[in-house]
């Protein structure tokens, strides 16, 4: 069906129902003697009145609609889309973890810390960190409850001046935005003209009133910053910690670790490097690892072995902890699988990830950069940027060749991020796609980047294939309906 | 070498590392600094699918599986029926392995999906509009004081002390690191709610806004209404269970500025905590201020409706430093979980089910205050949960009852850590417990006497 699909409200009819409680005999206290008038709900939700069918078709018919990675290829640059096994969709589903709840004593939940312990060890193990806590919800959550474990640790030592944290240009979007909501303010370094760290310029803003450095190594543009331990020295003779922003972990695994780089504080993302299903957005997990000097501010509750038979425990007595960053524990379906594929892929299997990845990566950056701008072109790590400004003389953008992109079935690179190349296409193929995989996506590249010479309306016209084609995005933010109207 | 979901083979890794014109895998390495560079991980080597699946499956029978037992936990999270439909649904692929919809052609799916969980939660709620989801309620709540001392450009907030404890803590840490002043007032201690004099007390020019919990902690039903005419002048947030929606008037008809609320209920499962929702809803004219992502209907150039992310502005990947907060990925697939729930259940099934379990409450409630040595602690108009005082030792009954197979009640003692709340326990009840395993409770609890 090529029709518009129907929202769930006008698949609506008054008095449908398909949904029945089991018949008991509940004694029927009249609400009026339950609550005060005042507080009874008068006028019902417009909630849908339809069946179990007409849900199931109207839900499948919009999964129809997405992209996923299950549909094809998902080269998205700095979310590390690569291949969600179903095993671990499976661990977590069951019984023994699902039904759960968060209040039971420490001896019910046995298995469940241990699962969540183990998993902290994994992670201190990969990235060479110290100790994990895995309460925050997602990345940005991590760094913000990084920063909090920097600010505490400063403040603690009565040191009140720090107030800046500094941030490549090319950092994620999250960095800036996270120091802001710590207290912070950001400066801003300029990239050198390899794209990454101007060590004099950093060396201009460092001082006693400087907390943090946020750095992604490899960077957003899949550079590895050789200087990281000049980076570290430079900081830490300034008694500024280190942050590391693990989003782009996947490079690395089992090759090189933030904690033996000098980093003091990092976060993991979970849905990225450790392949947990990026769900439409989420839930993702952000554990966040630390180094023994940030060991007593910790959020609350902290996981505890108490002895080698395996009996685990709750410390909530954690005097200079920065307190919870969310309630409970933290995304523990999301925990679930990314310990079985930890368990699955080994040390070695992590390692030999992070080597196709980034072999992946370099393949189709040589490749691509025969027809494309490649703004730094020399070995990248798990992904690269190019650019696409030679396109411009024929009036086509970075945003019409990502459209073209889509009528070949294929999703588009990460576009116009990072900010300091104008017409930016990021590319990560990750690990899971085979060479006949990319070689097909160049291919397809390679099509439109000769189209955008030959015949570049029909570029601008692109998509045609797809649901939906090109949004009038003015008008969404104009009119801003953002519910459905009853009337 | 172990390759679990790995395509390559050797000739194709060869033919690879020839088109780059590097000799080895190693060499793409070779910008790594030698000092820091590790050999190996210390981790155990790859195992198979089913040795993965016993090892893991073997810590989940570890736990006590709340599927053997009767249970009457709440405190925020709360075990309803999850319909079979659920999961075969959420697990497909389409919606499991995508991306946030930053291509919106291909992205409608989701986006559509947004949508309607937008206008479900404006619904429910009673408010002018809500976004596509949080973390969770502790984290909405923080939001919500964020947001409010935003608009009003004031950094001092309260929060009423019988929020629910851990959201207390989360708002704390969120305070302390953008200098505002929170301050927790204590709750009336005979009623359990909202001490409103205090509230109007404690108000002055520098204050943005309150939270309050509806029901709150306790399980006790606030007037909204007398709360709404003690804080005149700042912005009032509200925390709600959702669920308690079918039967509580809906917030937004007290011209409540913000709702924030754990989502759980509708349709999550328990997972020790972990499948939260965050919800958040708001008047319209706030929503340059909002938090998260917001989808809007637009048309595409044929004229075809289609939905996109809207004021983007507002968000870090654009707004970088000056972003109304610094939330990417957000949950959006347990948004996917509650909109299916809801659409289930439908217009007739939030209101029996909220009856069912506040119904079911009441008639646990007045069984244990005729009892002695128990009593109802607040003489409140509740919903599903209620406080009980007993001058037994809270930790011995709730041991005796987990023998009878009985998970809760709650102790509070355990939840705040507080020794004022050492006799004091909490039952959550929903249309899982049965009229026979409530009856069977009630007998054991008088059993205990």
């Amino acid at each position: 069906m090529k029709k518009d699909l129907k929202l769930i409200f006008e698949m609506s009819s008054e008095g449908r129902k398909d949904f029945y409680l089991p018949k008991e005999s509940i004694p029927e206290f009249p609400l009026e003697e339950m609550f005060e008038e005042d507080m009874i709900r008068k006028e019902e939700a417009n909630l849908p009145e339809v069946t179990e069918l007409d849900v199931v078709r109207h839900f499948t018919n919009l999964s129809k609609l997405n992209f996923s990675v299950d549909n094809g290829f998902y080269p998205l640059g700095s979310c590390t889309m690569k291949y969600n096994p179903r095993l671990n969709e499976t661990l977590s589903l069951l019984e023994g973890f699902k039904d759960v709840h968060p209040y039971q004593s420490d001896k019910n939940i046995q298995g469940a810390l241990e699962l969540m312990y183990k998993l902290q060890e994994s992670l201190s193990e990969v990235s060479g960190m110290d100790y994990v806590t895995l309460q925050p919800a997602a990345g940005a959550h991590g760094e913000y409850t990084g920063l909090r474990l920097i600010k505490a640790y400063h403040e603690d030592r009565g040191d009140f001046e720090r107030t800046k944290v500094i941030i490549p240009d090319s950092a994620h979007g999250t960095n800036p935005a996270t120091a802001v909501m710590c207290g912070y303010k950001v400066v801003e370094i300029p990239s050198a003209s390899d794209g990454t760290v101007d060590i004099d310029g950093l060396k201009k803003e460092i001082g006693t009133d400087v907390a943090a450095i946020m750095l992604t190594n490899p960077n957003t543009l899949g550079i590895f910053e050789k200087e990281i331990g000049t980076i570290a020295s430079i900081a830490h003779e300034a008694g500024v910690l280190l942050y590391y922003d693990g989003a782009n972990m996947n490079a690395i695994m089992g090759k090189i670790r933030p904690g033996d780089m000098g980093f003091d504080v990092m976060h993991f993302n979970l849905h990225k490097t450790f392949s947990t299903p990026h769900g439409m957005g989420g839930p993702g997990s952000g554990p966040v690892g630390v180094k023994e000097r940030l060991l007593p501010y910790l959020p609350i509750p902290v996981i505890k072995k108490e002895d080698e038979k395996g009996k685990y425990s709750l410390e909530y007595n954690v005097p200079k902890s920065i307190g919870r960053v969310r309630t409970f524990f933290g995304n523990f379906n999301v925990m679930i699988k990314a310990m079985a594929y930890i368990m699955t892929m080994g040390g070695d299997g992590l390692r030999y990830a992070s080597e196709m990845a980034v072999l992946n990566a370099n393949y189709i950056r040589v490749k691509i950069s025969e027809f494309l701008n490649v703004p730094y072109n020399s070995i990248c790590k798990h992904e690269f940027v190019a650019d696409s400004c030679q396109l411009k003389k024929n009036g086509i953008k970075t945003f019409d060749l990502a459209k073209g992109m889509l009528d070949n079935g294929v999703h588009p690179p990460t576009v116009y991020f990072p900010l300091i190349v104008h017409e930016a296409l990021m590319f990560e193929p990750t690990e899971s796609e085979s060479k006949d995989t990319l070689d097909s996506f160049v291919a397809i590249v390679k099509g439109l980047v000769d189209q955008a010479e030959t015949d570049p309306q029909s570029l601008k016209e692109a998509p045609v294939t797809t649901p939906v084609r090109r949004l009038d995005e003015a008008k969404a933010t104009k009119e801003l309906n953002v519910r459905y109207s009853f009337e | 070498m172990k390759n679990s979901y790995i395509p390559h083979t050797e000739k194709e890794i060869d033919e690879m590392l020839k088109v780059i014109g590097v000799k080895e895998v190693e060499d793409l390495f070779s910008d790594l600094p030698e000092n820091f560079s590790v050999k190996n991980l210390r981790l155990s080597p790859g195992k198979s699918e089913f040795e993965v699946k016993k090892q893991i499956s073997q810590m989940a029978s570890k736990n006590v599986n709340s599927e053997d037992y009767s249970i009457y936990l709440g405190g925020g999270f709360y075990k309803h029926y999850v319909p079979a439909v659920i999961s075969h649904i959420a697990e497909r692929g389409e919606f499991l392995t995508a991306y946030t919809p930053y291509q919106p052609e291909v992205s409608q799916g989701s986006l559509q999906m947004f949508y309607e969980f937008q206008t479900m939660i404006a619904e429910l709620t009673g408010m002018e509009i809500a976004n596509a989801s949080m973390y969770d309620g502790g984290t909405a709540a923080a939001e919500a004081m964020l947001m409010s001392c935003r608009i009003k450009k004031k950094y001092r907030y309260l929060v009423s002390e019988n929020v629910h404890p851990e959201y207390i803590e989360v708002m704390n840490t969120y305070a302390k690191s953008m200098g505002i002043e929170l301050v927790v007032i204590p709750y009336d201690e005979a009623t359990g709610m909202c001490d409103t004099e205090l509230i109007k007390s404690n108000i002055d020019e520098k204050t943005a806004g309150l939270l309050v919990g509806y029901p709150n902690f306790f399980g006790v039903v606030e007037n909204l209404k007398k709360i709404r005419e003690a804080t005149e002048g700042i912005l009032l947030s509200v925390s709600v269970n959702p669920i308690s929606l079918g039967v509580l008037e809906a917030p937004g008809k007290f011209d409540v500025d913000i709702v924030t609320g754990e989502g759980q209920p509708l349709g999550g499962s328990l997972y020790l905590g972990g499948m939260s929702l965050g919800l958040f809803a708001c008047k319209k004219k706030y929503i340059r201020n909002m938090p998260g992502r917001i989808i809007g209907e637009t048309v595409d150039v044929d004229g075809k409706r289609s939905f996109a992310m809207v004021l983007q502005t507002r968000e870090q990947h654009i707004r970088r430093a000056k972003a109304t907060s610094n939330i990417c990925s957000n949950h959006a697939h347990n948004a996917l979980v509650a909109s299916i729930y809801l659409s289930l259940i439908g217009k007739n099934g939030i209101r029996e089910i909220g009856l069912n379990c506040t119904r079911k409450a009441h008639y646990l409630a007045q069984k244990i205050d005729r009892m002695d040595r128990y009593n109802i602690k607040f003489a409140s108009p509740f919903f599903n949960e209620f406080v009980v005082e007993t001058s037994l030792d809270v930790e011995e009954v709730i041991e005796d009852l987990f023998e009878q197979k009985i998970l809760g009640p709650l102790s509070l003692k355990k939840v705040f850590r507080n020794e004022k709340y050492n006799n004091l326990m909490m039952f959550a009840v929903t249309e899982l417990n049965s009229m026979d395993e409530i009856n069977f409770l009630a007998t054991r609890l008088e059993e205990l006497l």
